[in-house]
C-alpha cells in the first residue's frame, strides 16, 4: 500500500477493519465473547480471558474514564505533524479494556467521564475518539474538513424532485453558502427567495451538458450529490423492449458515473471534498417488480465503492444513501410506509457532519441491512415474495 | 520457595561496543560483522570456535541468526532470534548459558545491532496492536505511549518533575566520561528543566537519541574462559516476567516487581549488597520502576529514591554507570544490551569510562518491547565478579 504524505497511516490488520466497518456508519463495535462475556480490545479473534475463539463483534457502551492523557508534539508522520498538538490519552472503557484514543480538549483530565465515538479519519479507518460532551454531537476531533457545510458550495441534481428539494432547503438551513440546484431545464426552487440557491440546467443523459456544468462551475463545487434518478418500475420480462432499463441505467449509473468523473478532478485539485451517491436499500436487494431499477442502483453501488477507493488518495470522501421507499411523485403508487424526503435529507446532512461513509435513513432500512448482514437470502426470498402471482 | 538451577559453571566476556553514528550507509550485518570480528579477536579464539549465535535486532527481518551464520561461515549448533528489544540483552545471555549448561553449545556470541532509519520508522508496524490502535492516533511512536504512563506515575505519586531531571543530569555526567558518548557536556537541571516538551510531560532529555550501532559479549564455561586467560562475570540470578501485571489499566510497574525475592534468592544477596544498577532507561519513569522492582525503594517511591540518591558512578546508587541510552544513544534493539555489557565492563575492570569503586556485585534490569500500551517484557539478573586478567 502506498504511502500519502497528506493521509494518516492506512495499514490496518484484518480484525481492526471490523472496527472501520462500525465507523462507517457510526457504530461502536467490539469483539464480544460468547462464552465468558469478556470484550476485547486490542480487538483480535481469540477471547483473552477464556481461549474461547467464538467472538462476536456487538455494540460496547459508549462510556469510560480517562486514565491518563499526554500531548504529542513530535511525530514521525507528515499527516500529524500538520496537526499538531495532538491531544491523545487512554480511556477505561466501561466495557472494560484500556483504549487509546484521540481527544478533545474538554476531556484531557484524569478521572473525566467521556463518551466514546468510532470515527472516520481521512484514511477512512476507523479512530476511536474521547469527548466531555454528549452522544448526540459526534465532534470533529479529528479535524476533517469534509465535515463542515457551513461555507461551502454544493451541487444537488435531481433538485426539483421530493427528495432534491428537501436537499436543497436542508444544505441552505445547514449553512452552505452555494447551492446549485440542478434539473432538467430550469429547475423550480426558491431561488427567487434565497439567494443561495442557484439554479442549474442539467442533462445527465447529455455529456455535453454535465461538462458544460463541469466547467463552468466545477472549482466551485466542494459537495457533490447524486440525487437524480429515474424508475420504470417494471419486471425484468415485463415491457415489450428493454428500454425503461436502459434509461434507468443511463441516469442512475452513468449519469452518476460522468458526473462524478466531471467534477471529481477539481475536488481532487482541492485535496478535499464529498460525494453524496443517492442509491436505494434496492441496491442491496432487488426487488422483483422493478427489478432493473434495482440492478442500476446495484451498479451505482458498486460504482460507489470504486469511486470511494480512487478518490480516498485524494482526501475526497464518496458517501452512498440507502432509503426505502421514500414518498414522491415516483412511488405514488408504492404501498406505506414511506420515508419523507424531508428526514431522507436530514440523514443526508447529518451523515456529512458526523463524518459517516453509508447513510441507512429510517428504521426499515436499519432493520433491513442488519438482516441482510445476517442472512440476505432470507431478505431476498421476501422480496422475491412480493411480486403479484402471474395472471 | 523454589529457585531456579544455578549457572555454575558458565560465565560472561569480552563486552564488545561499536563506534556510534547517527546515520549510515551500512546494513546492519556490516555492524553485527564489526562485533563478531571485535569479539573474535578479543577473545583469541577462532570464529569457527564460535558454536551458538544469539541475535538480537529490529531491523534484520528478513535475515535471522542462521543466515548470518551462512554470511559468517560459522556452523553453530545453536541460533537464536530475539525480538524483545529493551528486554534482549539478559535474554540472551540466560538462553545462552542454559544451552551451554545443557551442552547443547560451547560458545555463544550474543549481538545486535540496528541502524537508525530502521530504527526510527519501525513504529508504524512494531506490533499488530501498534498499527492497529496507537500508531494511527498520532504516530507519536513510543514517546506518546511512555508520556501516559509518566503522566499516570506523577499524578498518582506526587512525582516532580526534578526528580525524573535527576535520573538524566546525573546519567549524563557519567556518560560525558564514556569513550562512546553521544555528548560531550553535561546537563543542567535548568537545562532539563527548560528544554522543550515532546510529548507532554516528556522533555527533549528524556527521551534518548536515536544511533546506529553493534553490540556484543560471549557466553561460554569457565573453564574454557580462563585457558583462553578472559575476565568474566559470574550469572548469580537471573528473573523474568513477560506481560506481568496485565490487569493494571495503565502500567505503573514493571513485570519483575513480583520476582525480587527469586533474584536476590539466587544470589543470595540482598539490595544493599548491590555496588551498581543497570537500568533500562528508554524513560526516566521506566527507571524508577526498575529500582522500586529491584528493592532499591517501595512501589511508587523511585522519584524521591532518584533525588535522595547520588546516582553517578561515584555515588551511593551508582545508575547507569556509562550514561546508558541518554548518552551513548539507542542502536534500535542493541540497547538492549548496554546495561549487561556495561555491568560486564564494571566487574572485570576493563571500563570504558569511569568505574566503581570496589564492584563486585551489580544488577543490571532489562524491559522492552511495547506491544499495545506498555513495554511487557521485564527481565533482571545479579552479575557477580569472576576473574580480572
Amino acid at each position: 500500500m502506498k504511502k500519502r504524505p497528506d493521509l494518516p497511516p492506512r495499514m490496518r490488520g484484518r480484525p481492526a477493519r471490523r472496527l472501520t466497518s462500525a465507523a462507517v456508519r457510526g457504530a461502536f463495535e467490539l469483539p464480544v465473547c460468547q462464552s465468558c462475556r469478556n470484550v476485547q480490545y486490542p480487538v483480535g479473534e481469540i477471547c483473552s480471558a477464556c481461549l474461547s475463539s467464538e467472538l462476536r463483534w456487538e455494540s460496547v457502551p459508549r462510556t469510560g474514564t480517562v486514565l491518563s492523557a499526554t500531548v504529542v508534539r513530535h511525530c514521525t508522520e507528515a499527516y500529524f505533524q500538520k496537526q499538531r498538538p495532538i491531544l491523545m490519552g487512554s480511556v477505561r472503557l466501561d466495557a472494560g479494556p484500556v483504549a487509546i484514543v484521540r481527544m478533545s480538549a474538554d476531556c484531557a483530565k484524569p478521572g473525566e467521564r467521556v463518551f466514546i465515538s468510532n470515527q472516520l479519519d481521512r484514511s477512512g479507518e476507523a479512530i476511536l475518539c474521547a469527548s466531555a460532551k454528549s452522544e448526540s454531537a459526534v465532534e470533529n476531533i479529528l479535524r476533517d474538513p469534509n465535515r463542515d457545510i457551513a461555507g461551502k458550495t454544493v451541487l444537488v441534481t435531481g433538485a426539483s424532485g421530493g427528495i432534491g428539494r428537501e436537499l436543497v432547503s436542508a444544505f441552505r438551513a445547514a449553512g452552505a453558502a452555494t447551492i446549485f440546484a440542478a434539473a432538467r431545464g430550469k429547475p423550480e426552487t426558491a431561488s427567487a427567495k434565497y439567494p443561495e440557491i442557484v439554479p442549474v440546467s442539467l442533462d445527465l443523459t447529455d455529456l455535453r451538458s454535465i461538462e458544460a456544468a463541469a466547467a463552468e462551475i466545477g472549482p466551485r463545487v466542494d459537495i457533490l450529490v447524486n440525487n437524480a434518478g429515474v424508475t420504470a418500475i417494471a419486471g425484468f420480462l415485463e415491457g415489450k423492449d428493454i428500454e425503461g432499463a436502459r434509461s434507468e441505467m443511463e441516469v442512475n449509473y452513468f449519469g452518476t458515473l460522468s458526473m462524478i468523473r466531471a467534477f471529481a478532478p477539481h475536488l481532487k485539485a482541492k485535496r478535499q471534498g464529498v460525494i453524496v451517491n443517492m442509491l436505494s436499500m434496492l441496491a442491496h436487494v432487488c426487488v422483483p417488480s422493478m427489478g432493473s431499477y434495482c440492478a442500476s442502483k446495484a451498479a451505482a453501488m458498486s460504482l460507489t465503492q470504486g469511486m470511494r477507493a480512487e478518490l480516498l488518495p485524494w482526501g475526497v470522501r464518496v458517501c452512498g444513501v440507502f432509503p426505502t421507499t421514500v414518498d414522491t411523485a415516483t412511488s405514488a403508487d408504492s404501498p406505506p410506509p414511506k420515508l419523507s424526503p424531508a428526514s431522507v435529507a436530514r440523514e443526508v446532512i447529518r451523515m456529512i457532519r458526523d463524518g459517516e461513509e453509508d447513510a441507512y435513513p429510517g428504521n426499515i432500512a436499519r432493520d433491513l441491512i442488519a438482516a441482510l448482514r445476517e442472512d440476505p437470502k432470507t431478505v431476498e426470498r421476501e422480496m422475491a415474495l412480493a411480486l403479484p402471482e402471474p395472471e | 520457595m523454589q529457585l531456579p538451577r544455578d549457572y555454575s559453571g558458565v560465565v560472561v566476556c569480552t563486552p564488545v561496543s561499536t563506534a556510534r553514528t547517527r546515520t549510515t550507509r551500512h546494513t546492519i550485518p556490516w555492524f553485527i560483522g564489526q562485533t563478531l570480528a571485535e569479539l573474535v579477536r578479543r577473545s583469541g579464539l577462532s570464529k569457527h570456535d564460535i558454536t551458538g549465535l544469539a541475535i538480537a535486532s529490529y531491523g534484520l527481518a528478513p535475515d535471522n541468526a542462521a543466515s548470518l551464520a551462512e554470511y559468517f561461515k560459522l556452523e553453530p549448533t545453536f541460533v537464536l532470534d530475539i525480538p524483545y528489544g529493551g528486554a534482549s540483552g539478559v535474554l540472551a545471555m540466560s538462553r545462552a548459558a542454559r544451552a551451554i549448561q545443557a551442552g547443547d553449545t560451547e560458545v555463544v556470541a550474543c549481538m545486535a545491532a540496528d541502524i537508525a532509519p530502521t530504527g526510527y520508522g519501525i513504529y508504524s508496524n512494531f506490533s499488530s496492536a501498534t498499527r492497529d490502535h496507537v500508531y494511527p492516533y498520532g504516530a507519536g511512536g513510543a514517546n506518546a505511549t511512555f508520556a501516559l504512563i509518566t503522566a499516570n506515575y506523577i499524578r498518582t505519586y506526587d512525582a516532580p518533575p526534578e526528580a525524573f531531571g535527576a535520573i538524566c543530569v546525573a546519567q549524563r555526567a557519567n556518560g560525558i566520561q564514556h569513550a562512546l558518548s553521544m555528548f560531550r557536556s553535561p546537563l543542567s537541571m535548568e537545562e532539563y528543566l527548560s528544554a522543550r516538551m515532546i510529548s507532554d510531560p516528556l522533555r527533549l532529555y528524556d527521551c534518548v537519541p536515536r544511533c546506529c550501532a553493534g553490540e556484543g559479549f560471549l557466553v561460554m564455561t569457565e573453564d574454557r574462559a580462563r585457558s583462553l586467560g578472559l575476565s568474566f562475570v559470574r550469572i548469580a540470578g537471573v528473573v523474568e516476567r513477560n506481560s506481568g501485571f496485565g490487569d493494571d489499566p495503565i502500567m505503573s510497574r514493571v513485570g519483575i516487581a513480583r520476582d525480587r525475592e527469586r533474584l536476590y534468592g539466587q544470589a543470595n544477596l540482598e539490595p544493599k549488597d548491590i555496588d551498581f544498577v543497570q537500568a533500562y532507561d528508554d524513560y526516566p519513569v521506566i527507571v524508577m520502576m526498575q529500582l522500586e522492582a529491584l528493592g532499591f525503594c517501595g512501589e511508587g517511591e523511585g522519584h524521591r529514591l532518584a533525588r535522595e540518591k547520588t546516582l553517578t558512578v561515584d555515588g551511593d546508587l551508582p545508575l547507569n554507570t556509562s550514561g546508558g541510552m541518554l548518552s551513548l544513544g539507542q542502536p534500535g534493539a542493541a540497547g538492549g544490551f548496554l546495561g549487561l555489557n556495561e555491568a560486564i565492563r564494571q566487574l572485570t575492570r576493563e571500563g570504558m569510562g569511569a568505574l566503581v569503586e570496589d564492584a563486585s556485585a551489580g544488577a543490571v534490569s532489562c524491559y522492552g518491547t511495547v506491544n499495545y500500551d506498555r513495554g511487557i517484557c521485564s527481565n533482571a539478573a545479579i552479575l557477580t565478579a569472576g576473574a580480572v586478567q
